[in-house]
């Protein structure tokens, strides 16, 4: 895959992720309930430590009508990644996450909100380090970031799984999977049946602990991203978590692109 | 060419991910390292079935009786179309972080201060109003009450414990 092809996947698919994103924070934010419950003047308690001047920023920030304008734009500027990136747009999205994030107490949807962050990350990167070096080299580090973030990911969640007797045995994912969203499992589910827990648990921990492998090959890596968006998609049935499809699906051209390059 | 630029960068990614996991394994105390955490990913998912804080709400009826404790739990019927929009799911996994994160707060209370002085404590209490409008009929309601209990997971041996108790509500939150 080469660098030009890459990057545009890479800000594409990005893009669809962040538009999801905006588009469910709009809806949010139009909730009378949720403006209730997770009110700004509650929540801004977490800020007491900060100075005077930033709790006045945030509150500027996060008062009903800037927050609206914040997401529309937000929204528009996603949309434009479609046709490129620049300067402005890799640091506003950057900015606008982080603000997000405080705005959501560290995390909105958690590993996907941490995922978004690398992503975002990965433009601040490229707008930045272009005006030191060339385009080219820009793109390359900041796909190098991304994958590496991503593939480590994958490693981190097969490693602790496989240092847990209770996942080994595949118990712990008849556990969790009860707990789902979309839970709990029927009661003649496939997944209740102790060797099929115990098949699918150690081809998750396997499948997960060997992701590192991709920067060996880039058709491995195809294969591997492949299977990720099925892991994804099957996290999703159980778990509802559809931020984590698009927010790990955007990091695929990076780890594609990067793979075999040794 | 850009190999010396991919070399730096993965040379700081990697000092900054050994500080990030040594830092991840112990709660984030720092208030700025808590709201910012998204850049300290653990990559931890699913990894511990031990003890899961979990919120309860009662009500109190007009009657004067009250209703059994029921469990806030995020749930939802299946819909591909969550897929591409699914901001009320979210949301509701978002409140039961909340609850993980007073659980931690209450653990850090100094006992001098109470619980009712922190963030997640006043946001835990309109969830559970909210929740509790959701299950019984509003001119029935006189109060409310909830409590955060520690469930074992799947730690058989060890047993259910409620961690905090909270006064008897009588202010409910209306949405206009």
């Amino acid at each position: 895959m080469s660098l030009e092809i890459a990057s545009r996947l890479f800000s594409s698919c990005l893009a669809l992720s962040l538009i999801i994103q905006s588009i469910e924070f709009l809806t949010l934010s139009d909730s009378a309930e949720v403006r209730t419950k997770w009110a700004w003047s509650v929540q801004r308690g977490d800020l007491s430590h900060a100075n005077k001047l930033l709790r006045g920023f945030f509150d500027f920030i996060f008062c009903d009508s800037v927050h609206l304008v914040h997401l529309l734009l937000r929204l528009f500027v996603a949309v434009s990644l479609f046709w490129g990136i620049t300067f402005y747009s890799g640091i506003f999205l950057f900015l606008s996450t982080v603000i997000l994030l405080i705005r959501w107490r560290g995390a909105f949807n958690g590993g996907s909100d941490f995922m978004t962050v690398v992503t975002v990350t990965g433009l601040l990167i490229v707008v930045i380090t272009s005006h030191f070096v060339d385009e080219m080299q820009a793109w390359t580090a900041a796909l190098w970031y991304v994958a590496i973030h991503s593939v480590t990911s994958y490693f981190m969640s097969g490693a602790v799984k496989l240092l847990n007797s209770q996942w080994r045995k595949g118990t712990v994912l008849i556990y969790f999977l009860d707990g789902g969203l979309y839970g709990p499992l029927s009661k003649n589910s496939l997944f209740r049946k102790p060797v099929i827990a115990i098949l699918s648990s150690w081809a998750f921990i396997l499948w997960e602990i060997s992701f590192p492998l991709v920067l060996i090959d880039q058709q491995l890596a195809v294969y591997f991203c492949a299977i990720a968006f099925l892991f994804h998609l099957l996290v999703f049935r159980f778990f509802g978590l559809n931020r984590f499809v698009w927010a790990w699906t955007a990091t695929f051209p990076a780890i594609i692109y990067c793979s075999g390059q040794f | 060419m850009a190999f010396g630029v991919s070399t730096f960068i993965l040379a700081l990614y990697l000092a900054l991910l050994v500080l990030a996991l040594i830092g991840r394994g112990q709660n984030l105390t720092s208030r700025w390292l808590f709201l910012l955490r998204g850049f300290f990913p653990s990559w931890r998912f699913f990894d511990s079935p031990g003890y899961q804080p979990r919120l309860f709400v009662r009500a109190l009826l007009k009657n004067d009786q009250w209703t059994d404790w029921a469990q806030f739990i995020p749930r939802a019927s299946f819909k591909f179309s969550d897929l591409f929009f699914n901001p009320e799911n979210n949301l509701q996994m978002t409140e039961q972080t909340l609850i993980d994160h007073l659980c931690l707060d209450l653990q850090a209370l100094p006992e001098s201060q109470s619980a009712e002085t922190l963030v997640s404590y006043v946001l835990t209490e309109k969830i559970a109003g909210n929740f509790i409008l959701r299950n019984v009929n509003e001119s029935e309601l006189k109060a409310y009450q909830f409590e955060i209990r520690m469930l074992p997971g799947l730690n058989l041996e060890e047993s259910e414990s409620v961690i905090l108790i909270s006064p008897i509500i009588k202010e409910i939150y209306h949405v206009s």
